[in-house]
């Protein structure tokens, strides 16, 4: 299947790139999406699966939006 | 469809009021654990040394110590920050400001817990602070963190400022000062820890944002995020102070290596010197108009003083370059910033973000400018302030509702502008009025980004339980602080279900418990949370209908709550029929919609709020002393929710920008505190605060916010602070060029004047 991850701050940094399309097998989760993504895991890598908190063991679907960030947001 | 009742907008009594005003609500620091141990901090007894050694034996033979930790204790990463962990838990090398942690001591009382932190003994090799942000900045200077001193910088530019200056009638040159200020939160930093009855690690303190500070906990501690739990429903208090974290690591740390409960609660020196400030700033600024009156060209520079480590030094930055040419369309723009590290405290989030500074700035020039150009002030600013679909300072398009002219022509239209030449100013007093007494009025114009900006999601999600008698329970991650959120999200929620306050109840901020639904910053949560409040009603309607057309075989289409009753297509039904003795939850997520080009971080916002302030002076000239007579706000908020939660903003952010603009400033020599309580740093009573205070709503209603709602907390502070400076230049005839203006500036200054 294949799923869609948007990156911002320091993961498109780690990452390289803003959005990237992963194909995973059938059955993925979040963790598996992380590795795909050649991302160390952390703590504060925070995911959205389409549009809210996930995590690393939420199953994911064909099409899923992903969201990789960390929270460095304030105001 | 519209369904707005009376309570949305309305003045409602807060949900919080009775429990707060009978002393019943516990603050974090009003928590205590049965065997807890206090917990007290070893701090830094230099802003800038190396650390040779650390002997915690001492201490270790004080009666009650039970334990004392060091670097060596924190089990995961030892940083901390939000944006940048640059920050230790627990310093290991080097101190970079008085408030560095070295060491904690937990201790069966509170005094054993002093006297064991008294009696750590920390070897110092002391350093030269760094101390003046410029010279940290220049070249072979001492660096404080290993990517240098400058921590943040950013450089914009629009136009031809040349070619633009050129074209000027007039152009206004000045550089203005703004010092470091405290929030003054009433509550010091505090809380309590202890592990739950699942085994998880619980910190129950001050903050304002429980996911974020359950992050940084798990880091420094080495856990995984579902062994960590925060809470922190209540807040006494916070305005940007406790976004970052304070308290919160060491609490979890001495609960995790003792096994207890563990308590902290700040003195209030302790708290002034540990915690972030809103940030000082040398700012130059050159601006220019036309014959006309037409604002050609903005430039400016800030230099702000990041302190000792990065917390959201870099965001602030980046807003007060945001804002540096205000609600204005100004053709020709150049902004140059830079947050600067050195021994001087740390700053970070402070009610306006950064806005605040730059607009003292620019609306001191906005008022010179006018002047010059014998113009109105407010129709000056009327004439050039930004409309929807503008680009604004750094050339973006402004695509969200734009109330600002809207405000300026409410303060046009206000009794206090109104009376301004009759009141006045700036030659022998009225008639009315004691020969050495000066009277001015003054005005400012701002706009404040509301939320986090572009490069970050910025969400809020919510949860909503109904239960079999119709009553229903809201969930939500954000804190009280203060502010009367809550109230606010069961207006809305009472207002798009028809369902009476009375009805409604509301559980706040717990990770185990409420869903993430973003920080207590930045003007954001009526907008962000608010509209997934109306989401999830939405939500609720729409799956009890549902579930009436399975089993009641309704009509589809959505369902309404009437008291216990479920009405719809079919009629009424009791709801117990339907959900028989089961709740029925839903979840609902709100994401804020963000601009089209990212330019830094959090740059640029999508949606702001506007505001014009007018505030009248009264200077003894005699003694210099400057009364706030009266002040009007004139405030685009969207929509107003709570009635009385947004005078009460209006009013307080009054408050603090007259302490900002006279009274308030943390003073430091040699990166050492000179101002450690309220005896010495002096914020404004109820005596120094006008009782003519005038909030007039101008409803620009933003239909991404929920009813059209926006954000109102920072906006009601920005723009008081110039409007004040603004009128005792008035009042005058001299102007100041750095806060706070106090009584012997002014004596100086007409002195000055004189001679």
């Amino acid at each position: 299947m294949k799923v869609t991850v948007e990156l911002f701050g320091p993961q498109r940094e780690r990452a390289g790139q803003g959005r990237l399309v992963l194909e995973l097998p059938a059955g993925a989760t979040v963790a598996d999406a992380i590795r795909g993504a050649g991302l160390v895991d952390r703590v504060d890598l925070w995911v959205l699966v389409d549009g809210r908190r996930a995590t690393r063991d939420s199953a994911l679907a064909d099409g899923a939006r992903l969201t990789f960030f960390s929270p460095v947001g304030g105001g | 469809m519209d369904k707005t009742p009376s309570v949305v907008g309305a003045r409602v009594k807060r949900i919080d009021a009775e429990d707060k005003v009978a002393g019943r609500t516990l603050y974090p620091s009003d928590k205590t654990l049965p065997g807890m141990l206090w917990v007290e901090v070893v701090r830094a007894a230099h802003p800038h040394a190396r650390i040779r050694e650390i002997d915690v034996k001492p201490a270790l033979e004080v009666p009650g110590v039970v334990r004392v930790l060091t670097h060596r204790d924190v089990p995961g990463e030892n940083a901390f920050g939000i944006q940048i962990q640059d920050m230790p838990v627990l310093c290991f090398d080097r101190v970079r400001y008085l408030g560095d942690a070295v060491a904690l001591v937990g201790a069966e009382t509170r005094q054993a817990a002093r006297e064991g932190a008294r009696r750590v003994r920390v070897d110092y090799e002391v350093l030269e602070p760094i101390t003046d942000p410029e010279a940290a900045m220049a070249p072979g200077a001492v660096a404080l963190h290993p990517k240098g001193n400058i921590m943040h910088q950013g450089h914009f530019e629009k136009g031809d400022l040349a070619a633009g200056f050129a074209c000027c009638a007039v152009i206004v040159e000045n550089d203005y000062s703004v010092p470091m200020i405290d929030h003054a939160f009433l509550e010091t930093e505090a809380g309590i820890s202890y592990y739950d009855e699942h085994g998880r690690l619980t910190v129950d303190a001050c903050g304002q944002y429980i996911y974020r500070d359950q992050t940084q906990i798990a880091r420094a501690l080495g856990l995984p995020l579902h062994q960590v739990r925060v809470m922190a429903p209540i807040v006494g208090g916070a305005f940007g102070g406790k976004d970052e974290v304070t308290v919160q690591i060491h609490l979890a740390l001495m609960t995790f290596h003792t096994q207890r409960p563990c308590r902290m609660v700040a003195t209030r020196e302790e708290s002034i010197v540990s915690h972030t400030k809103r940030h000082p700033v040398k700012m130059s600024y050159k601006t220019g108009a036309d014959r006309q009156g037409n604002l050609l060209c903005v430039q400016a520079r800030f230099v702000a003083d990041t302190g000792a480590y990065a917390s959201l030094g870099g965001p602030v930055l980046n807003v007060m370059m945001e804002h540096a040419a205000g609600p204005y369309r100004v053709p020709n723009v150049k902004v140059d910033g830079y947050a600067v590290y050195t021994n001087n405290g740390f700053s970070g989030a402070f009610r306006g973000f950064g806005c605040t500074q730059a607009c003292v700035g620019l609306e001191s020039q906005m008022d010179l400018m006018a002047a010059a150009l014998r113009l109105d002030p407010l129709k000056f600013r009327e004439q050039n302030v930004l409309h929807k679909g503008d680009l604004a300072g750094l050339g973006y398009p402004m695509t969200c509702e734009v109330g600002a002219g809207r405000t300026v022509r409410s303060a046009q239209r206000g009794a206090l502008y109104r009376s301004r030449r009759r009141r006045a100013p700036a030659k022998p007093a009225t008639p009315s009025l004691k020969p050495y007494l000066r009277r001015g009025v003054g005005v400012a114009t701002q706009m404040q980004g509301l939320g986090l900006g572009i490069g970050i999601p910025d969400y809020a999600e919510v949860g909503l339980d109904l239960r079999p008698d119709g009553t229903l329970q809201l969930r939500a991650g954000t804190n009280e602080i203060g502010q009367g959120a809550y109230t606010a999200y069961l207006q809305i929620l009472s207002g798009r279900l028809g369902v009476p306050l009375s009805r409604l109840s509301m559980v706040g901020a717990d990770t185990a418990l409420t869903p993430d639904s973003g920080t207590t910053t930045a003007s954001r949560t009526i907008f962000a949370v608010g509209k997934a409040v109306e989401l999830a009603a939405e939500k609720l309607e729409r799956v009890l209908g549902e579930r009436a057309e399975r089993a009641f075989g309704w009509a589809p289409g959505p369902a309404r709550l009437q008291g216990d009753q479920l009405a719809g297509s079919g009629g009424r039904r009791p709801l117990r029929e339907l959900l028989g003795d089961e709740e029925l939850s839903v979840q609902a997520v709100f994401h804020v919609p963000v601009a089209e080009r990212e330019m830094g971080d959090g740059l640029p916002h999508r949606f702001y709020s506007f505001g014009t302030h007018v505030a009248e002076v009264e200077v003894n000239t005699l003694t210099g002393e400057i009364a706030v007579t009266a002040v009007e706000a004139h405030l685009d908020g969207g929509k107003v929710i709570s009635r009385t939660g947004f005078e009460g903003q209006s009013e307080g952010g009054i408050a603090q920008g007259i302490g900002y603009a006279l009274m308030e400033e943390v003073r430091l020599e040699g990166g050492r505190f000179l101002t450690t309580n309220f005896h010495t740093y002096v914020i404004p009573t109820s005596l120094d605060v006008p009782e003519d205070l005038r909030t007039v709503p101008v409803e620009v209603r933003e239909p991404e916010g929920p009813y059209g709602a926006k954000g109102i907390s920072e906006t009601a502070m920005v723009g008081v602070t110039p409007a004040v400076l603004n009128a005792i230049a008035d009042a005058l005839g001299v102007r100041f060029f750095r806060l706070p203006v106090r009584a012997e500036d002014v004596l100086a200054a007409l002195q000055e004047k004189k001679t």
